[in-house]
């Protein structure tokens, strides 16, 4: 693709800004630029050229030197079993896309088999796009000019049949083309075009030869690269610890968060540029923070108000916790509640904070408030939510040992409405005969709490 | 110029919204440029201007030569193995961990000022938000226009084909 850049949507490319009024990336100047892409692997350095024009013109380039180096610094430095260089006739992007960015099959972009680089043809195919784009010497119909070999001036690879044998095969159009060709050589030049041929055909095979034990060691040390760098990666952060000598990531844990499988998933290719593995480390500990840290200190968060509302004052701060405590209407939206501060060493000063934010929410209206757990429909609301019966409902007119609490709202009308008990009439059930259990309620509370807020939040 | 014997002595260095900033000479010496400046000159008390630097970023740019005014001077020898160095240590990640303009301004302070391991650290810093990511998610994370033509696009949509990761 020829892309030249005639109009950039982006102003001012070459002075460098330094007032501010426009400092992002493309902005850079063109030695930062190349300061940037030589902390690049060569993929990178590819996503980077589809970016946009300004990218793709500085590092397509055939022609210049900066974007040859650019390219060969990535390849050499970043990749210790990349340091052949381009085969004779081929540039460095070329050479570097084929060998370390493509990774499908040219023709039917397979990608269930790792496709293998045929150097002496220079081509990335799978097996059976190979086969039918190669002719096996054997049965190569009777040549025209018999006396020559042809296996001494056409390039070959190998073929493994099913039967497990080596096959020298030819490349299709090559073996057309030297064919037309031989045919036009006049015969008194046909020993020197023939010594010509075999030249060239020797330096290919051994060339080849040399790249294909390349690969092979590449693949093998990549495959073995990716363990270990996975590997090493939970090690580090299992040895991260916290101010009190505590592990922070637990193995368990590390092992089971999505990106480290999505990782341990894709072991068997030797690719590490795309998915999960660039910056591994940052992603599965942000990952980690969120599933798992977060959690565990809005589990803590929550513990400490139960306990402030259970027991009240436990600190001699004012902590004490109230059933009809904004805490209780607002903890979901409260900040601090969802994304809990780092350390979390205090966690009374935590709740503090919340217990500031709660006000906040009571003050704007923000949120609707919740109806008052103390009243008959803040309790039928709590007991639907948390999908259970609870002993929430007294009725004001029992006394003594008769007095009890009933599950819900309708057994507490049931008693009442029932002749017998306390001999009233229908028109004069209501609403004033009932009160709330507020032992109870709190223990409900709790229950809600810890089941209900947690999963809601997360 | 070593460290001890320049102890104590100070520079005053004016940055481009007229701001002084009084630093101790090692600490300057951080920067090739002020530390080449400072051994041209002498010793003197006019304050040394910096045109290119404004003030949030000049005393951004101090902190981290105060925190690694004890590091050796990079020299010539090690400038792969630097660059081969994928890691930056948390001090200076959490210092860059920053507004992007500010990263950049960073950047260009450094390179200005040639101070080459936090250039370096800057540089590593953007390749690693630039990493495993798609075009489409490198123009999001620097807010930079596609500017091909829908045909151009087509044509590296093909293109990339048989690039794509499984």
């Amino acid at each position: 693709m020829e892309i030249v850049p005639l109009i950039s949507t982006h102003e001012n490319t070459t002075a460098a800004p330094f007032s501010g009024a426009c400092t992002s990336l493309i902005h850079m100047p063109l030695d930062i630029f190349i300061e940037i892409c030589n902390h690049l692997p060569p993929y990178d350095l590819h996503t980077l050229t589809y970016v946009c024009r300004q990218f793709h013109y500085w590092l397509n380039s055939t022609t210049s030197y900066i974007t040859r180096d650019i390219w060969n610094y990535s390849r050499l430095n970043l990749d210790e079993h990349m340091k052949l260089d381009p085969p004779e006739g081929m540039d460095e992007i070329t050479f570097i896309k084929l060998s370390l960015i493509e990774k499908k099959c040219q023709i039917c972009k397979n990608d269930q088999e790792i496709p293998k680089i045929y150097w002496v043809f220079r081509v990335r195919l799978c097996t059976k796009c190979f086969r039918t784009r190669v002719t096996i010497a054997d049965t190569i119909p009777v040549w025209p000019r018999d006396a020559i070999d042809l296996s001494l001036i056409l390039p070959y690879e190998y073929l493994v049949t099913s039967r497990n044998i080596k096959k020298c095969v030819y490349w299709n159009s090559e073996l057309i083309s030297t064919l037309q060709e031989c045919l036009l050589i006049p015969d008194k030049e046909i020993g020197d075009w023939i010594f010509h041929k075999q030249t060239i055909t020797n330096k290919k095979i051994e060339d080849s030869l040399k790249r294909t034990k390349n690969d092979e060691n590449r693949i093998n040390w990549l495959l073995k690269k990716k363990k270990d760098y996975l590997d090493q990666i939970v090690k580090t952060l299992e040895s991260i610890k916290d101010d009190t000598g505590k592990k922070i990531y637990i193995k368990k844990h590390i092992l089971s968060q999505p990106i480290y499988k999505k990782a341990h998933s894709t072991l068997n290719t030797p690719f590490m540029d795309t998915g999960p593995w660039p910056n591994l480390l940052e992603k599965l500990k942000n990952e980690y923070y969120e599933n798992i840290i977060i959690k565990q200190r809005r589990k803590s968060i929550i513990y400490r108000i139960i306990k402030l509302l259970t027991y009240r004052k436990l600190s001699n701060t004012k902590g004490e916790i109230f059933i009809n405590d904004p805490i209780l209407d607002y903890l979901e939206w409260c900040p601090t509640f969802i994304k809990p501060p780092v350390k979390l060493n205090d966690v009374d000063d935590v709740i503090r904070r919340i217990r500031v934010e709660a006000r906040d929410y009571l003050k704007k209206k923000l949120y609707r408030r919740r109806v008052s757990f103390l009243t008959i429909e803040g309790c039928i609301k709590l007991l639907t939510q948390c999908k259970t019966c609870a002993p929430l409902f007294k009725c004001k007119l029992c006394w003594g040992s008769r007095r009890k609490s009933y599950n819900s709202y309708d057994e507490v009308n049931r008693h009442l409405a029932c002749q017998g008990t306390h001999n009233l009439y229908y028109s004069d059930i209501n609403d004033s005969l009932i009160e709330v259990d507020h032992e109870n309620v709190k223990k409900l509370i709790s229950i809600w709490l810890s089941k209900i807020v947690l999963k809601k939040t997360t | 110029m070593t460290s001890e014997s320049s102890e104590g002595k100070k520079v005053t260095l004016k940055s481009c919204d007229d701001v002084e900033f009084k630093v101790e000479i090692p600490v300057a010496s951080r920067s090739i440029l002020l530390k080449n400046m400072i051994e041209d000159v002498g010793e003197t008390d006019q304050s040394i201007p910096l045109p290119n630097v404004n003030e949030k970023v000049l005393k951004k740019v101090l902190e981290w030569c105060q925190h690694h005014v004890n590091d050796p001077q990079p020299t010539n020898d090690d400038d792969d193995s630097r660059r081969r160095n994928t890691e930056i240590d948390d001090w200076d990640q959490r210092f860059l961990n920053v507004e992007q303009d500010m990263l950049f301004e960073i950047i260009l302070a450094a390179n200005y000022l040639d101070i080459k391991p936090l250039l370096d650290i800057g540089c590593k810093t953007v390749a690693n938000m630039i990493k495993g990511k798609s075009p489409e998610e490198i123009r999001n994370t620097f807010n930079i226009v596609n500017d091909f033509t829908p045909e151009e696009e087509e044509q590296i949509r093909k293109e990339n084909e048989w690039a794509e990761d499984r």
